[in-house]
């Protein structure tokens, strides 16, 4: 394994990363403000298909983000109307939004384009590809970090932003309280459901992003499906990262990277499935070790508690 | 009485919910200058109108009468089993290596060892979550659904490597023996006993919810889990007793599926089975007997779907957005239900009292 073939992976992880991170920004505004919205992945495939669709329609690509990201907030809207407004289970809401956006995208795909299987054309415009100059001199560097899509360096540059939002502004502190202490937030005068519905939106924006990197970033194609599984593994970051957003964009990487080195050994015939699990299977684990640290609290607390009801009773 | 009324009142709201779904996707063939009419009429004369049709809807309704059964009964101890999909491509995959591995068994061996393998890994595939969310309270709606990933990627390893079929192109196994296949229940249209299975196994659960213990256990957690405990019912116990009879259900829909039509196991055999079923279920409110029913009409909608397309030009993928707008229009009549129960609920507590 020579050093080229290692930076050339590390490159790729950090290229597959990018859908993770921002759809996974999306999920933990959303989550902390207490809905976790298991149709990242229906989001996306529906910000990827209008993505592809604006572009289509108006050789542009700024168009293509702004259909996505519309298309997206349209389609928060449906989930926030059945969910904050309707009360139905987050859930059942999840699982039938994720469905409706796979037909819903083959079935416009055959309405617009005509076509089944995938949609590519000359009129797409992709986002173009960022070359620092400066970096073209330091020779590992460059091989890692130039030449990605726009939107590599736009999600990098959105978790610090989301890590600012987060902690840094009454907003993030509302977020978190609309998840851990609803009824705390309500009675400082603050409507949950509205911090909810911000939540929701700002949710859905980011998966119209992530969407739209995933037709338009270096494919130019709309692909039946093409989310494959990418928005249950965004969502797997966000839960591993909790509320925060370093911690999710770090597990990301490690996800980006888990799928880069998948697509790299499948070309030389090596069975690529254990690789595929990886992003799984540590999300199940991290479930595990969290949900053991927290009924060792829950055990120790008891102790104490019990301790305390013993001394006093003694006394 | 009470009973009559209920059932009454959950079928013509399950009528009303089809009816809605269909004006809804007459509304969308208008919009797109198709002739709604000739469309449907295609539909069901192509899931209904011969012999080989109803050979197919049989097929399509037994798997997912049985996987929708497998969320019904998790769901309805108050544990939700999300992960049908990748605990019926473990059981398939079972089934079908042990079905293409032992060669020159008679059927009555052969078959129920298939049948034995497909539910030992079926259980498997559910305990594990089971037993994290009874242990440890980890969310069993996550772990399942990451857990049919692993499980998706790790029968695709087992079809693509050690249990190839190395003629075929791409990640299927060789077809199972004869003596491993469900005996026939009309031979010329090649149609397999694979119905009978479901709808046994339906009336066993539906015997199981309302006539023992154990059934009404579950029903007593599913409501409410603390008051269960505090009344002498062991939760997670019960729960995972939920789970294990969850993964039998699965790996018998996935042996179903290898031994009762496809002969074979491939990549995603339970594709269209596996949240398809959890979308009866939903509809169905876990009630066995409305599982049939739910089952056979979206397999005629699912199965009409391609005359659609060939006699009114309709995309055949339509009915895959009518099916899942569905499942949003169900939760939107909970919600209706919700406005109007509390007059209803003063009717009938009126009633009670008389």
């Amino acid at each position: 394994m020579n050093a080229d073939f290692l930076l050339d992976v590390l490159g790729t992880g950090l290229r597959m990363a990018t859908p993770f991170i921002l759809a996974g920004l999306g999920g933990l505004i959303s989550l902390s403000a207490g809905d976790l919205n298991i149709s990242l992945e229906g989001f996306m495939l529906i910000g990827a298909f209008f993505a592809v669709l604006g572009s289509y329609l108006f050789e542009s690509f700024v168009v293509g983000i702004c259909f996505a990201v519309l298309a997206t907030i349209i389609y928060g809207l449906l989930f926030g109307l059945f969910t904050i407004k309707l009360k139905a289970d987050v859930f059942v809401v999840g699982i039938a939004l994720n469905l409706l956006a796979s037909e819903a995208t083959v079935f416009f795909s055959r309405l617009f384009f005509n076509v089944r299987g995938s949609f590519s054309d000359p009129r797409i415009e992709g986002i173009p590809n960022i070359h620092i100059a400066f970096l073209d001199k330091i020779p590992v560097l460059d091989q890692l970090f130039n030449d990605h899509s726009a939107f590599v360096y736009l999600s990098w540059i959105m978790i610090f932003i989301f890590w600012f939002l987060i902690y840094r502004t009454p907003y993030g502190f509302y977020f978190r309280a609309a998840g851990e202490h609803p009824e705390a937030l309500e009675t400082t005068g603050i409507r949950v459901n509205k911090i909810r519905w911000i939540a929701n939106i700002i949710c859905s924006i980011m998966c119209g992003l992530a969407g739209a990197h995933l037709s338009l970033g270096y494919l130019k194609m709309f692909v039946d499906d093409m989310t494959a599984g990418r928005g249950f593994i965004a969502l797997s970051a966000v839960i591993f990262g909790g509320s925060n957003p370093i911690i999710m964009a770090i597990t990301s990487f490690l996800f980006g990277l888990a799928e880069g080195i998948s697509l790299r050994i499948q070309n030389m015939g090596i069975p690529s499935q254990f690789t595929l699990m990886l992003p799984y299977i540590t999300t199940i684990l991290a479930l595990i070790i969290r949900a053991v640290r927290k009924n060792k609290k829950i055990a120790l607390l008891a102790t104490i508690a019990n301790t305390e009801n013993k001394i006093e009773s003694g006394n | 009485m009470k009973t009559t009324k209920k059932a009454i009142s959950a079928a013509t709201s399950i009528v009303g919910v089809f009816i809605a779904t269909m004006i809804f996707g007459a509304a969308i063939m208008l919009l797109i200058g198709k002739d709604p009419l000739l469309a449907y009429k295609a539909m069901f004369s192509y899931a209904l109108g011969d012999v080989s049709a109803i050979a197919n809807l049989m097929n399509r309704s037994m798997a997912l009468i049985l996987s929708a059964l497998c969320y019904a009964v998790a769901a309805n101890a108050g544990i939700y089993n999300l992960g049908g999909k990748g605990q019926i491509e473990l059981g398939a995959i079972a089934a079908a290596v042990v079905g293409y591995k032992f060669i020159g068994l008679p059927i009555y061996i052969h078959l129920p060892l298939c049948i034995l393998a497909a539910m030992v890994m079926g259980i498997l595939g559910a305990a594990i979550p089971g037993y994290l969310r009874v242990k440890w309270k980890v969310d069993e709606v996550i772990s399942t659904i990451m857990l049919n990933s692993i499980f998706f990627n790790f029968t695709s390893y087992l079809a693509n490597y050690p249990f190839r079929d190395v003629t075929r192109w791409s990640g299927t196994t060789p077809p199972v023996e004869e003596s491993a296949r469900l005996p026939y229940l009309v031979q010329s249209i090649d149609l397999r006993s694979g119905i009978i299975v479901g709808l046994i196994a339906a009336a066993v659960i539906y015997w199981l919810f309302n006539y023992t213990n154990q059934g009404y256990r579950w029903k007593m957690i599913g409501l409410n889990p603390r008051f269960s405990q505090y009344g002498g019912i062991n939760v997670g116990k019960d729960q995972m007793k939920a789970m294990v009879v969850s993964g039998l259900l699965s790996g018998l829909t996935g042996a179903v599926l290898v031994c009762g039509s496809n002969y074979r196991f491939w990549e995603s055999i339970a594709g269209p089975y596996g949240w398809d079923g959890v979308l009866v279920a939903m509809l169905a409110g876990n009630n066995p007997l409305a599982i049939i029913a739910i089952s056979f009409v979206f397999s005629v909608f699912k199965n009409g779907a391609l005359g659609m397309e060939q006699v009114a030009s309709v995309p055949s993928d339509l009915t895959g957005v009518l099916l899942a707008a569905l499942i949003l229009f169900i939760t939107g009549r909970e919600f209706v239900s919700i406005i109007f129960r509390k007059r209803k609920h003063i009717v009938l507590v009126e009633e009670e009292v008389n």
